[in-house]
């Protein structure tokens, strides 16, 4: 049975998955900006940062795995295991939608013709980003409420992704087709990095309420009983 | 949720095998179950659980009227079975146990042959039949058979203990109860006879009601389709042992399977 060591381990573990995130949050941030033609990462540190995130999941995943063959958790210890070992996944997707961004920067820095690199991407990547720290501070703090507040963001980014995907078909109309294609791929990997923060706000919900919120399955709270 | 009148309901829709009313059970002067009011539906497994001295063995034993055989016991309430309560003053007490079967904790076979043992309750209760076909029959019901179908003549003291708790299981179901209450059935045996009895439990629901106490917790997720949790006598938590395992409603039961309790 637990439990003062098993206890330690889940604080420890919740610590190593923020630890994830700030590094996830980082690299979406760095390989943004070189999207952008800003900032000063190289793509062999963007792909150093996403092998450190590689390596931080699979001892997290190992440390789950371990704590749910030795202390067969239940009830809340369980939820949040399962939802550790989710988030998990999440942020290491996370670090290779980034690498992704990183990649098609370079390809369009490389790129003859240039087309406008649209602002949506700044406000895009703002917004994912924030969604992800909020979705994390949301299992801290054990709220749905915050989790629910996050998935209402992805709205706002998948609009935007919309918006950048028409502006460059126009410019592909005009001749620009590489470049084009490359800033949609850094909108669509923007938009897929909102994506999984909304997957883990969701996740957070079951864990605080114990109820799959997914597929469009009740994200409001429980009205008070009686 | 609390004990009293209302009567904690699980399994809609199934008929009900026990039901207990306001069902209390004094030591003397000290209450060890409180007006628990549950329904225990038919083929289905319920198990109860709680920490030593919640009252979950004592709230089991009245199911066959066990209690009666402690003098300083005393029973207030009712336990309906079929439409009669159990203590009603012309129902008798070896009819009931006859038809509310009980496997205890420690396997306890009579120091007779594995045939013996399955035959002496046929015996003592005028059974009419093939005996030699009704000794098969719960062996067979109890997983044991083609483990001991070449040695019936032997001692039942010689099997390992899963085996011994399989036999007494083949016991109880020899005489054709309706009800099987097991109290702890595997905390004396080793995993993989624990694993036998966990199987064969799941095999007998199909043609018994099983209410099974246990401390493992672990067990209690695995069998049953319904948990009770019991706290100081009274019933706190009963409901969809999966949802009562992975998402309980009362914080009582939280703190009780997570191991943060007291």
């Amino acid at each position: 049975m637990p439990h003062k060591h098993f206890d330690e381990r889940l604080a420890d573990l919740e610590r190593r998955l923020l630890a994830m995130s700030h590094k996830v949050e980082s690299i979406v941030r760095d390989s943004v900006a070189m999207a952008m033609g800003k900032g000063d990462s190289t793509i062999d540190e963007i792909y150093a940062a996403d092998d450190a995130i590689d390596e931080e999941e699979v001892g997290i995943e190992e440390s789950v795995i371990e704590l749910l063959a030795l202390h067969q958790p239940m009830a809340s210890d369980l939820r949040l295991l399962v939802t550790m070992l989710k988030v998990n996944t999440d942020l290491e997707r996370i670090g290779d939608h980034a690498v992704n961004i990183a990649e098609a920067a370079i390809r369009l820095s490389e790129s003859t013709d240039r087309p406008p690199r649209p602002p949506e991407l700044d406000e895009m990547s703002r917004i994912a980003r924030q969604m992800l720290r909020g979705s994390l501070d949301a299992m801290v703090h054990r709220s749905d409420e915050e989790a629910a507040a996050v998935m209402a963001e992805d709205d706002r980014v998948d609009g935007l992704h919309e918006s950048v995907f028409r502006v460059m078909l126009t410019h592909m109309l005009e001749g620009s087709l590489t470049a084009c294609l490359q800033v949609i791929l850094i909108s669509r990997n923007i938009e897929r990095i909102a994506d999984l923060a909304t997957n883990i706000s969701e996740d957070v919900i079951f864990m605080v309420r114990g109820e799959t919120v997914r597929h469009g399955a009740g994200v409001e709270p429980e009205p008070e009983a009686g | 949720m609390a004990s009293g009148d209302t009567v904690h309901q699980v399994g809609e829709g199934l008929d009900t095998a026990l039901e207990t009313r306001a069902l209390s059970v004094f030591y003397g002067a000290a209450q060890a179950v409180k007006e628990i009011s549950l329904t225990i539906p038919r083929n289905r497994v319920v198990a109860f659980i709680g920490p030593s001295g919640c009252g979950k063995s004592t709230f089991l034993r009245c199911f066959n009227r066990m209690n009666d055989l402690i003098p300083v016991a005393r029973i207030e309430g009712d336990v309906m079975f079929q439409g009669a309560n159990l203590y009603a003053p012309d129902v008798d007490a070896v009819e009931v146990r006859r038809r509310i079967g009980m496997v205890f904790q420690k396997p306890n076979p009579f120091p007779k042959s594995i045939y013996d043992n399955i035959a002496f309750g046929l015996k003592v209760n005028g059974f009419q039949g093939d005996m030699a076909e009704q000794v098969e029959r719960s062996l067979r019901s109890a997983a044991l058979w083609d483990e001991v179908k070449d040695r019936l003549q032997e001692s039942a003291l010689g099997l390992s203990g899963g085996q011994q708790q399989r036999l007494c299981i083949a016991r109880a179901l020899a005489v054709e109860p309706e009800i099987l209450l097991m109290d702890e059935p595997a905390s004396a045996l080793d995993p993989i006879a624990t694993g036998k009895i966990e199987d064969l439990i799941g095999d007998l629901k199909k043609d018994y009601t099983i209410v099974i106490v246990t401390h493992n917790m672990q067990q209690a997720a695995r069998v049953s389709d319904y948990t009770a949790f019991l706290y100081l006598g009274e019933l706190i938590e009963y409901g969809d042992t999966e949802r009562l395992f992975t998402n309980p409603t009362e914080e009582r039961t939280e703190q009780y399977i997570t191991g943060r309790f007291g």
